[in-house]
């Protein structure tokens, strides 16, 4: 890595972990702050029982996500991603959109530049709806929505989403593309409803899968083309 | 023991509170759009390709928000007005709210979010919609060394890494879709990504000759899905 490429690294890192630590506290900072003002007695005991395995299973679940997540579009794109959530939907989606776009390669550094881009341009377009919902929008856009003609649209959105994000790139690496879509369908079959409960543990299962396949294919097609640059030379 | 919670969910503390949180976190994605910007122009990439970016995904993260507002509207009689926007608008998603406010209020003894019930059982569900978050926000701290030796290995030049970052997103992908493309009550669901596959393969053709349908050829195709889903539903399926 070149100096400047350590320098911005290091940036990143320093401004994502102090903002992200900002925003923590900030949600922390709510439930304290009402608890002060009600006044009320909150049984923490009750609420750490019922939290302590919803909490597990995001934090592996959140934690897989990010790391599998940050090659593809960077550290700074995924510091921004976890704080304004909505990120296998929007947030990745729009950063794999900015790279395509734009031609440029997933974990490159101009690839992470937009997809950084993108992040926080969709993290402003959300909050900014979310509010004028919350003042005028949402009432209006009820109707609409919940149209007996419009709702297998919304309902079907994440197919219509994931169709369009991933076949570029299937078409583009058919071959390593077979191991992860084959295995996500096994498992979903198997599991059915509680494929979802299960996804944080499935997820790192399926990138070695995938990761152990593509090495596979990376090896034969290297050991292919040294046979036919050994034949090129022999008729040479 | 209070019958209503109003006077706490809807109060000037929580407007206050969750006021803060939302503009911190819009203030660093702006920072970090500014950052965005700068490397970008380090890197030789012209303003106009990066403002493409900043249309093209303005554009898209539109129609994902709407359902946003309906889970909000859906939220806003149990948790108040302010938690719901607070939560959605940032670091939530529809779904996981209201799975941790309905674990919340049965751990309260109450059946449903939809049931009237007290401040103090409101207190629990803010603590616990924030609790659970917890871990998965810590795990951000992992970057840092996970980021390093990722950068160290890509540092040494191996052909494999870009096959193996593909294979991490083609992973990624594969858990994505997978529940969809299993999913055989929901025909129509299968149908749809493959309506929007096709669409986005016939976008990007015509996106090499008129720029402009490449920059929105994501959005369109997933809106194209959408459509689609809707006529098959309310006419075949």
């Amino acid at each position: 890595m070149n100096e400047s490429n350590k320098k911005f690294n290091n940036s990143v890192h320093r401004a994502g972990r102090i903002s992200t630590a900002i925003v923590i506290m900030l949600f922390i900072a709510i439930p304290v702050g009402v608890t002060i003002y009600s006044g009320l007695k909150v049984d923490y005991g009750a609420i750490l029982s019922s939290t302590i395995s919803l909490a597990v299973m995001m934090g592996i679940a959140g934690a897989v996500e990010k790391m599998s997540m940050t090659p593809i579009m960077g550290p700074a794109a995924v510091y921004v991603a976890s704080s304004t959530g909505n990120v296998s939907n929007m947030k990745f989606p729009a950063a794999i959109n900015a790279m395509n776009i734009s031609g440029y390669e997933q974990g490159t550094d101009r690839g992470e530049a937009v997809a950084l881009i993108a992040v926080c341009s969709s993290a402003i377009v959300t909050t900014f709806i979310v509010f004028l919902g919350v003042i005028f929008l949402a009432p209006l856009v009820k109707p609409l929505l919940s149209n007996p003609y419009v709702t297998p649209a919304f309902n079907n959105m994440f197919p219509a989403l994931l169709g369009a994000m991933a076949t570029p790139f299937i078409l583009k690496a058919p071959k390593l593309a077979v191991t992860p879509i084959l295995a996500g369908a096994i498992a979903a079959y198997a599991l059915g409803a509680k494929f979802a409960m299960f996804k944080g543990f499935l997820l790192p299962v399926f990138i070695l899968l995938s990761i152990g396949a593509a090495y596979i294919i990376y090896k034969n097609d290297e050991k292919k083309a040294a046979n036919v640059e050994k034949q090129n030379q022999k008729i040479g | 023991m209070h019958s209503n919670f109003s006077y706490l969910s809807n109060s000037t503390v929580m407007l206050i509170l969750c006021s803060i949180a939302v503009i911190a976190v819009l203030c660093q994605a702006l920072y970090f759009l500014k950052v965005g910007f700068k490397r970008g122009k380090e890197l030789g990439i012209d303003n106009k390709s990066m403002k493409q970016v900043v249309v093209s995904s303005s554009v898209f993260s539109i129609v994902p928000s709407l359902p946003i507002l309906i889970s909000y509207m859906i939220l806003v009689p149990a948790l108040g007005k302010f938690l719901p926007w607070l939560r959605l608008s940032v670091i939530g998603s529809a779904a996981y709210e209201t799975m941790a406010a309905d674990m919340a209020v049965k751990a309260n003894g109450y059946s449903s979010l939809s049931e009237a019930f007290s401040p103090e059982a409101y207190l629990a569900i803010v603590w616990t919609v924030t609790g659970a978050i917890l871990l998965s926000s810590l795990s951000t701290f992992l970057l840092k060394p996970y980021d390093r030796k990722m950068k160290s290995i890509q540092g040494k030049g191996s052909k494999f890494m870009p096959v193996l970052i593909s294979a991490m997103f083609l992973g990624l992908l594969g858990s994505m879709a997978a529940p969809y493309l299993v999913d055989f009550n929901n025909i129509t669901g299968i149908f749809t990504m493959i309506v929007a596959g096709v669409t986005v393969i016939i976008f990007n053709k015509v996106g090499k000759k008129v720029k402009v349908v490449k920059e929105f050829a994501f959005a369109g195709s997933m809106i194209t899905g959408m459509v689609f889903a809707a006529t098959y539903s309310n006419f075949v399926g």
